[in-house]
């Protein structure tokens, strides 16, 4: 049997190829694949060249099925900025690929954890984007339990 | 960068379900929701609160702080929350308010309503006569015992779990246990209730299949026997560091028929005499114990009163043993 290599398109046009056996741990190529054989390019419209790359990184250096919980959480582990484990589960889950998203999820709610207000603004690049009225209306919302 | 990041238009049950739930409750109400609109949003989808765990053993904050929270959250579900989790804090005055009963929307409703029609009543009678304003009255009284109905309907809760909250009383955990008749599993470690109150919870959650006990009181048998009372529906029972003894034992095999698993650890007045093992692991799939570290009872089993009323509830023909003779 030869092994098949399959081409990935992501939202910035970039090319990347992959072996067929080990794209097929997504779900969605799985699928595609199925469906139609996927001679050409298949392209993944949402998820940026960036992130393709590390989940073709994740994809290529499946380990032994015994290792595999490990070799995702430190595969998480190396990525400690939390929007890019973000676009990483985005995409996981946009490829249907349930165990990297798992991953990435949990490493993102354990680095949320301890940080303050700011700081998940800051690390997240998310404005406050409600009006000083807002804010105290939700101050107010809650007042009846204090 | 410039550039939108696609994780915003990440679902809102992963963002929710996956990231925000794996933070908890005080996470979420202290910082998540404070943090955009659309995290707002999502945080205050009732799903996100149908399982509430409020844990004060490690931030060890105010315990009036953690009960002010956990309001906010049970409010956030209204009627619909499933399971709840208070670990080192909360009071009676808390339970009273998880157990209390939401459909005050329909409440504010009939006021208003009977409002309308005392008003429009006269008008009505002028211009449509007696039948018709019958017909409206008719559908008014419909919806009013409609209303009650729903009501009756209280809390869905399934899932209750006290640790050593030390503040809540027997008699405020039974009031709140009365008006949460779903109840399934019910852990209350380190809580001061007596037996008196186990029976009362019994009949109160006839649907328990859950329970499981580290009390504060020393009842001697007392506990056992008001759970083999009252819980006959039990499939799962741990009892912790109990004073239980052989005839507790006894009785809870017989109370308890559906039995799966029974946990009597640090029990040290357990001596299982006789078959009274080979019984419980015949009954039960999954029987635990540790080994006594030491033998009798303070009281004996004759003295407690739970005793007294247990035996004069189960009569004779249905039970093989004889008490009289292992109390000599």
């Amino acid at each position: 049997m030869s092994k098949k290599t399959l081409t990935l398109m992501s939202k910035d046009k970039q090319l990347f190829n992959i072996e067929e056996h080990l794209a097929v741990q997504s779900v969605t190529i799985r699928n595609m694949v199925k469906e139609d054989g996927a001679s050409s390019v298949i392209p993944l419209p949402r998820v940026d060249s960036e992130t393709l790359a590390l989940v073709i990184e994740y994809l290529n250096r499946q380990q032994a099925p015994e290792e595999d919980e490990d070799y995702v959480k430190k595969f998480v582990d190396e990525r400690g900025e939390i929007p890019t484990l973000l676009e990483l589960a985005q995409a996981a889950l946009d490829l249907d690929i349930k165990k990297l998203m798992d991953a990435a999820c949990m490493k993102v709610a354990d680095l949320i954890k301890d940080f303050t207000l700011e700081e998940v603004r800051e690390a997240l690049r998310i404005e406050n984007d409600r009006t000083p009225e807002e804010e105290k209306a939700i101050r107010d919302e809650f007042q009846w339990a204090f | 960068m410039g550039k939108t990041p696609n994780w915003l238009q990440m679902p809102d049950e992963i963002m929710g379900g996956m990231i925000f739930q794996r933070l908890g409750a005080v996470e979420i109400l202290t910082s998540v929701q404070k943090v955009c609109r659309n995290w707002r949003r999502i945080c205050k989808d009732p799903a996100m609160w149908k399982v509430i765990d409020m844990n004060n053993r490690y931030k060890g904050l105010n315990t009036d702080v953690y009960e002010k929270l956990t309001k906010q959250a049970v409010h956030r579900i209204r009627g619909e929350l499933i399971e709840i989790t208070l670990h080192s804090f909360g009071t009676d005055d808390l339970l009273n308010f998880i157990s209390r009963w939401y459909l005050c929307s329909t409440f504010f409703y009939l006021p208003l309503f009977s409002f309308i029609i005392i008003h429009a009543h006269r008008q009505l009678c002028e211009n449509l006569g007696e039948i018709e304003v019958y017909k409206i009255l008719k559908f008014v009284v419909l919806f009013v015992v409609l209303n009650g109905n729903l009501v009756r309907s209280s809390s869905k809760l399934k899932s209750l779990c006290l640790v050593k909250c030390y503040s809540i009383t027997g008699n405020g955990l039974v009031h709140a246990l009365r008006r949460l008749p779903c109840l399934e599993t019910l852990d209350l470690s380190y809580i001061s209730i007596d037996a008196e109150n186990i029976k009362v919870i019994g009949q109160s959650c006839p649907l328990l299949k859950s329970f499981k006990m580290k009390t504060l009181f020393m009842e001697c048998d007392g506990d056992a026997f008001a759970i083999a009372n009252s819980m006959p529906a039990l499939r799962h029972l741990q009892l912790f560091d109990s004073t239980i003894t052989d005839d507790g034992l006894k009785a809870l095999l017989h109370g308890c028929p559906h039995l799966e698993s029974l946990d009597l650890s640090d029990c040290s007045y357990l001596e299982l005499d006789g078959d009274l093992e080979k019984l419980c692991r015949e009954r039960i799939k999954d029987f635990n114990f540790t080994p006594l570290s030491e033998a009798g009872c303070m009281c004996g089993p004759g003295g407690c009163t739970a005793y007294q009323d247990y035996k004069l509830s189960v009569s004779p023909s249905l039970w093989d043993f004889d008490y009289h003779s292992l109390s000599d």
